[in-house]
């Protein structure tokens, strides 16, 4: 089995995950702003208790975004200099993928609908629409970003469930999903879950071929700066 | 010893190798220079996200160039500080990550101790001890150097630092970001006699300096002017330009001139951004060689930010044992008198 290193710094959390020789290893913190200082000893610890060395792992796995811009830069920093140094591909994988599968797995039995939704700040979020057969995702609607006012005209199937910190102001969108899990968080163990069969189906790609996905792009980010400077 | 410097602290990304018996081996750099004008300074956010972009390509040239791969790559430096810290977080990561997975040593560099060890990487680098005048758009720093991490702080700005007001007075001449070589540039068409600006805190004792009142002077004197569109005619532009820059660069010579003589050593280091001034260069020159000191600074392109001076600093500090942990360390505000003092 191969040996896959999956990280997540998208959120106030840290967690860092190893699949190796059909176990999974996997060290978590929640402390806000710490990830910069942890992130590299959690990965060093998980290595250590398998004698693995960087250059053993046959891909990282990582949410690549949406999030928080400085935690994942962090990750995708330390992603960078460990597969550029090692010379392994990666496996980027949405941070809303990742809740949805989270979602899914534990409060759907692997079947239904799922929003996940990211407080993105400014008065929108980060959301997506996933469906899951069998614990196996689609995307209904592809990760954007939106005033959650709008949410309802741009997805006509409503999810049977929402995760993220977006539904803890459940009342900005004008439609309930069947459940609510406000509280979930992306982790390493469910990155794992959805990184697995996409390192199987041979879809990790080098790192220098992968860009975080922001959502908020520069372009709408620099018209703000306009108006604020002027 | 053979050590990859990475800068990330503002809006360069820059990546050299440094080697302790062949010397500076490659250095390459990406300017966001065209990314922040049209912003008349710096987006945060804007440069932590191309730093990212360009780190990659820049490490693979670099390598390239200098011969290298991780077989003969001893350590890794990186600029933990001071800067921005989205964009220290970059170059930290990455430089803290790749060095674990090459199982090399790593360490964060204080980004004003490698502007200030600069001018080691040129072919007559000053001895220890001496004066070091760090000038740049956030600082404007007197200090005496004993050794490589033994700092004190002899004066500094009690408000902008030098290259800020330089940017700040190119603002309201109308001229693009950075505003450091064009005010230069417009100052050479300049008459001297024509204005005198104040020459700020040389009439006191002490080694402080500040800059905020010149950037008053300077838009009152405008003001003074004006034409129909609002600003004066381009040779009055120009005599401004000069008065400015005259003004800017007799301040520090003045103040260095004083450090020399209070310290009693005959060594003046400048370095940072605005020490690429000519005028400045020429001055230090004149005034100093009157006293029997000499001036050194780096090269043109190592007077802005730079993975060079990161590497060179780096592999000083390695040499003498500094080993980091495993953290990435990203430092936005840090006195460089609170640096570890290396042992001899």
């Amino acid at each position: 089995m191969a040996a896959i290193l999956a990280l997540d710094t998208s959120t106030g959390s840290c967690s860092v995950a190893l699949a190796y020789e059909q176990r999974i290893f996997e060290e978590h913190i929640d402390l806000p702003r710490e990830h910069a200082r942890r992130l590299l000893p959690m990965i060093d610890k998980l290595l250590r208790q398998t004698g693995l060395n960087v250059d053993q792992l046959d891909a990282i796995a990582f949410t690549c975004g949406p999030g928080s811009f400085t935690g994942l830069r962090i990750g995708f920093g330390v992603v960078q200099g460990l597969a550029y140094g090692a010379g392994i591909p990666v496996i980027p994988v949405s941070t809303l993928e990742v809740m949805a599968h989270k979602g899914a797995r534990d409060h759907l039995g692997g079947n239904g609908r799922v929003m996940p939704a990211l407080d993105a700040r400014m008065g929108e979020w980060y959301w997506g629409l996933y469906e899951f057969r069998h614990g196996r995702a689609s995307t209904l609607i592809p990760d954007r970003v939106d005033e959650p006012a709008r949410i309802a005209g741009a997805s006509p199937r409503k999810p049977d469930l929402g995760v993220g910190s977006g539904w803890l102001a459940p009342d900005a969108v004008d439609f309930s999903p069947g459940r609510l899990v406000a509280d979930l968080e992306p982790d390493a163990m469910s990155l794992l879950d959805v990184a697995l069969p996409r390192f199987t189906a041979g879809q990790a790609r080098p790192v220098s071929d992968v860009e975080l996905a922001y959502l908020r792009s520069e372009v709408a980010w620099k018209k703000r700066e306009r108006v604020r400077r002027r | 010893m053979r050590v990859l410097g990475i800068e990330t602290s503002c809006d360069e990304t820059g990546v050299a190798v440094y080697d302790s018996d062949r010397g500076l081996l490659a250095h390459a750099l990406y300017s966001q220079m065209a990314v922040h004008s049209e912003y008349g300074g710096v987006v945060p956010e804007l440069a932590s996200r191309d730093h990212v972009r360009k780190i990659l390509p820049l490490l693979t040239r670099v390598l390239h160039e200098s011969g290298s791969s991780r077989q003969n790559i001893d350590g890794i430096a990186y600029t933990a500080g001071p800067g921005l810290v989205g964009a220290l977080m970059v170059g930290g990561a990455v430089g803290r990550s790749l060095a674990y997975a090459w199982q090399v040593p790593a360490v964060g560099i204080h980004h004003m101790e490698g502007h200030l060890l600069a001018p080691m990487l040129e072919d007559n680098p000053p001895a220890f001890p001496f004066v070091a005048l760090l000038v740049s758009g956030g600082h404007t720093q007197l200090v005496e150097v004993e050794t490589i991490g033994r700092y004190k702080i002899l004066g500094e700005s009690v408000d902008d630092a030098a290259g800020e007001a330089f940017d700040k007075a190119a603002k309201m001449l109308d001229l693009d970001y950075p505003g450091g070589p064009q005010v230069a540039m417009l100052a050479e068409r300049g008459d001297p006699s024509r204005f005198r600006f104040p020459r700020p805190m040389t009439d006191r004792p002490g080694l402080d300096f500040s800059f905020s009142g010149l950037k008053t002077f300077t838009l009152n004197t405008i003001a003074a002017h004006r034409g129909e569109d609002g600003l004066p005619d381009n040779q009055t532009m120009a005599d401004i330009a000069c008065a400015f820059q005259e003004a800017v660069v007799d301040t520090l010579v003045i103040k260095c001139r004083r450090a020399l003589e209070l310290t009693g050593l005959k060594t003046l280091v400048i370095a940072g951004g605005v020490s690429a001034n000519s005028l400045l260069r020429q001055r230090l020159e004149e005034k100093l060689a009157k006293i029997g000191a000499g001036v050194f600074y780096a090269r043109h392109e190592f007077c802005t930010d730079n993975g060079a001076m990161i590497a060179y600093a780096g592999c000083q500090r390695l040499l003498a044992g500094q080993r980091d942990d495993l953290a990435v360390r990203a430092i936005p505000r840090w006195p460089l008198t609170e640096l570890e003092t290396m042992e001899a």
